[in-house]
């Protein structure tokens, strides 16, 4: 069985290694993009399960991207998780992504995401 | 915010130099002031005094004069009554008396008075001429022969005249002298008192100076106290939030690798990384609560109202401090009562670390037996938040004590229980910023229960 594919889009090295190994863990693939003009690029690529999206990145900030994820069609079914610290932001965001994390994100609170990410996910494949 | 008031109240303690320069200022002041009104009082006394001698000295002269005057009109009256004298010898007599009242009268006044040298000679002038009135008196009465007498009587008025004038000089003399003496006085007076108006004036301005000085000192002192807790809050705020990042690095690589995400441990290593997590769990409750308390004081922390599951309040703090727990041989459970909604009002975050604290707390004040979350419904309109813990316990006393900050049950405590000291005060304060009450009971030796009442406020 094939396992669905997380894009952690987070220029933070430490917390994007701690996404990778969380979501490894709980059966995800995962690719690290760390710099927002690469994310703009990926988005030619084929589609992931889900993004991880941190707001604050070099070059292309996080709410660009995101607006770019949803005009990208083949982005459409993929689960936007958008993670950062700065809770106003994340109040102005709301409805925009499938769910939003305050940062800090604990590994537990990964795992349970994972889990229930993964289940969606094989509904809906 | 209460707690910097308090702050800012001990800071105005004033240290011994302001103190002094306050007394020192208060001081000069009151002896500004008394300076002044004693010398102008002791002044006017001495000026009253002046002017009774004065004028008790020139009635006398004036008595005197007076005397004179009335000896030489009877002299005249004798005189020209001499062609014809009824009853000469009473007469006589009348003038006798007369005399004999101008020279006791003479004696007592030059006696009394010290007269200035320049007044010397008219009063030795004065008391020539009296000694020779007073012969004549002597050999008017010895001689019968009225011719005699009408010459004695007439050399007798011309004495008179001269005793007359010479008393006259004298008075003016002595008016002319005393109004310069008056004069000399009022203006010695006028000065001195200028001179002291003067000085109190200045010693007023003086201290007056003083005291703004003094005021000025203490307010930018104040105000240096009010921007350096507020740097200080600053830069706790900035460490604290730079020091969580780290933080939460080491402690998702811990918690991974105990898991085994980067391949399987050996037992000792194990342990190991768990020995690391736990530690780090520690640091970053510590870390937490300096934020908040931070943030608190600089009135940033704001507190989000928002759904959360009850579930997963108990689910984050297990999993934070199972690993604390389980190293003591301690039992950590958890119920919520079936009347409890799925969901809940409130910020998750701060309900997390309301609940870390105080089930860290104990923890570490718990040697054996379990500690038990649990969350209910006391009424409809309420929810409870609750810890129970079989540990040392805290005294009646000593119950109120343990929501300020910093504080242990003994302080001696700190060392064998570490922290910082700040998890119940910051309990007590984020739960009483979330419209929340916590409550303590305890039995020393046996435990105690902590509980916070929430206002019930369901999702819609």
């Amino acid at each position: 069985m094939n396992k669905p594919l997380a894009l952690i889009i987070e220029d933070d090295y430490d917390l994007s290694e701690i996404f990778s190994a969380a979501l490894q863990r709980d059966e995800f693939e995962t690719e690290i993009i760390r710099d927002g003009r690469d994310a703009i690029e990926r988005l030619k690529g084929p589609a992931p399960a889900i993004v991880v999206l941190d707001l604050h990145l070099p070059y292309v900030d996080g709410a660009t991207i995101l607006k770019q994820i949803h005009a990208t069609e083949s982005f459409s079914s993929t689960a936007i998780i958008v993670a950062t610290a700065d809770a106003q932001q994340a109040d102005s965001l709301q409805g925009q992504a499938d769910l939003i994390l305050l940062k800090p994100v604990g590994v537990n609170q990964l795992h349970e995401l994972a889990k229930r990410l993964l289940i969606r996910w094989r509904q809906n494949t | 915010m209460t707690d910097k008031k308090k702050l800012l109240k001990n800071r105005w303690m004033l240290t011994p130099v302001e103190i002094a320069g306050i007394v020192l200022f208060i001081l000069l002041t009151i002896s500004g002031v008394v300076v002044s009104v004693q010398d102008a009082l002791q002044l006017r006394r001495a000026l009253d005094l002046n002017l009774t001698q004065t004028i008790i000295l020139n009635q006398g002269i004036v008595n005197l004069q007076r005397e004179v005057q009335l000896t030489h009109k009877e002299v005249l009256r004798l005189l020209g009554n001499l062609d014809n004298p009824p009853k000469p010898i009473t007469r006589f007599d009348f003038v006798k008396i007369q005399v004999n009242n101008l020279v006791t009268q003479v004696e007592s006044q030059t006696r009394t008075y010290a007269f200035p040298e320049t007044d010397l000679a008219i009063v030795h002038e004065i008391e020539g001429e009296t000694a020779v009135i007073d012969r004549m008196i002597a050999s008017l009465d010895e001689s019968n022969s009225p011719t005699l007498q009408a010459v004695t009587l007439k050399s007798l008025d011309s004495q008179l005249d001269g005793l007359e004038s010479s008393i006259k000089q004298l008075v003016d003399r002595q008016a002319t002298l005393q109004r310069e003496e008056i004069i000399q006085t009022r203006d010695s007076l006028t000065a001195s008192q200028r001179t002291d108006v003067i000085v109190g004036i200045v010693v007023t301005i003086l201290s007056f100076a003083l005291a703004n000085l003094f005021r000025r000192t203490l307010t930018s002192r104040l105000q240096q106290v009010v921007e350096s807790d507020r740097l200080k809050g600053q830069l706790l705020a900035n460490v604290s939030h730079e020091l969580r990042t780290p933080i939460n690095a080491i402690q998702g690589y811990s918690q991974l690798m105990s898991e085994g995400a980067y391949g399987d441990l050996s037992d000792k290593q194990k342990t190991t990384v768990q020995r690391v997590l736990i530690n780090t769990t520690q640091l970053k409750g510590m870390v937490d609560n300096l934020l908040d308390r931070a943030q608190m004081e600089q009135g940033k922390l704001t507190l989000r109202k928002e759904p959360f599951v009850p579930a997963d309040l108990i689910e984050s703090t297990h999993s934070a401090l199972n690993i604390l727990a389980s190293t003591k041989n301690l039992e950590l459970t958890s119920e919520i009562t079936p009347d409890v909604p799925t969901a809940l009002n409130g910020d998750m975050l701060r309900l997390q670390q309301i609940l870390f604290n105080l089930v860290s707390n104990a923890i570490k004040f718990t040697e054996k037996g379990s500690v038990h979350i649990r969350i209910s419904l006391p009424d409809k309109e309420h929810w409870a938040l609750q810890v129970t813990d079989t540990g040392i316990g805290i005294t009646p006393e000593k119950q109120t004590q343990v929501f300020a900050p910093f504080w242990q049950v003994d302080s001696s405590a700190t060392r064998h229980y570490r922290g910082s000291g700040l998890g119940l005060s910051i309990v007590k304060q984020l739960s009483e910023l979330m419209g929340g009450s916590v409550s303590l009971t305890s039995q020393p030796e046996k435990g105690s229960t902590f509980t916070i009442i929430f206002p019930l406020e369901t999702q819609k």
